[in-house]
């Protein structure tokens, strides 16, 4: 992790224009703006497009960056809106297909069965099956690590909010995978 | 919240590694972006353009307004009158 004044002498040489600064920037953030967008999409390409447009917003805003809050925070911000924009425009065109995907990503079907056969994978497809307000908290906690206080401040909700989407989503979580876990017998229930 | 489930969504959805050619589709589309933008004002310009000449000519084109207006409103007034008149 950089240190602080590093973080700040980049952001100010960005918002000067300094293409190296762009590309350290990116560097510095890459794996966390993708692996957002990967663990919220479930899906390498859509995860790309996401990851794209997340930094081609970042630079062209970037001067608009007044410090108010961390840095880290605003990039997360960002990441977020890019997710929700992306499913709210794929659902728009289409909507059948979408729906499509989410039923084969369905425990229980065969071809699911086959595709998801690892334990990873069918936890990761539950993560997906979560709306995406619960989905979007799980992975700020778990790909991230962010606190409670952290989420409130990324997602612009309070932490009661955030207390409460993570509760339900661990429920979900819990009576889907510990179902699958007796008839597997993977888990450890 | 069982320990199980937090043990799995750690490590089932820890980061991971971005693929090196994220940096090129970046690159790719900022240059198309700004190509865009570069052709998108002279295209606005000349529409503009386009349009403001149209307007003009089929304001030219356009038949004068009807002569009468200064009987209409003798009209108007006279009706407001014999209205007020029989109150």
């Amino acid at each position: 992790m950089v240190a602080e004044g590093t973080e700040r002498e980049l952001v100010q040489a960005c918002q000067r224009g300094e293409r190296d600064a762009f590309r350290a920037l990116f560097e510095q953030y890459r794996n966390k703006v993708y692996s957002i967008a990967l663990r919220f999409s479930g899906d390498d390409a859509t995860a790309m497009d996401i990851a794209q447009d997340t930094f081609l917003k970042l630079f062209s805003c970037i001067r608009d960056f007044r410090g108010d809050s961390s840095f880290d925070t605003w990039i997360y911000r960002l990441v977020v809106n890019s997710c929700m924009d992306h499913r709210r425009r794929a659902w728009r065109v289409l909507p059948l297909a979408d729906r499509f995907r989410q039923t084969l990503r369905i425990p229980g079907d065969s071809l699911t069965e086959l595709l998801r056969s690892e334990r990873g994978g069918r936890v990761r497809a539950e993560v997906e099956r979560l709306t995406p307000d619960l989905r979007m908290v799980i992975v700020l906690r778990y790909t991230e690590g962010l606190s409670y206080e952290q989420i409130a401040e990324v997602l612009g909700c309070s932490l009661g909010t955030v207390a409460s989407r993570l509760n339900r989503a661990h429920k979900r979580l819990e009576q889907r995978l510990s179902r699958v876990a007796q008839e597997n017998g993977g888990f450890h229930v | 919240m069982s320990e199980w489930l937090d043990l799995e969504l750690s490590h089932h959805l820890a980061r991971t590694d971005a693929p090196p050619e994220l940096w090129g589709r970046v690159c790719a589309a900022r240059t198309h972006r700004h190509s865009t933008h570069f052709f998108a004002l002279p295209v606005a310009a000349v529409v503009t353009l386009v349009l403001a000449g149209a307007l003009y000519f089929i304001a030219r084109g356009a038949p004068p307004p009807p002569p009468n207006r200064a009987g209409y409103t003798a009209t108007l007034h006279t009706d407001c009158l014999s209205c007020h008149a029989t109150i």
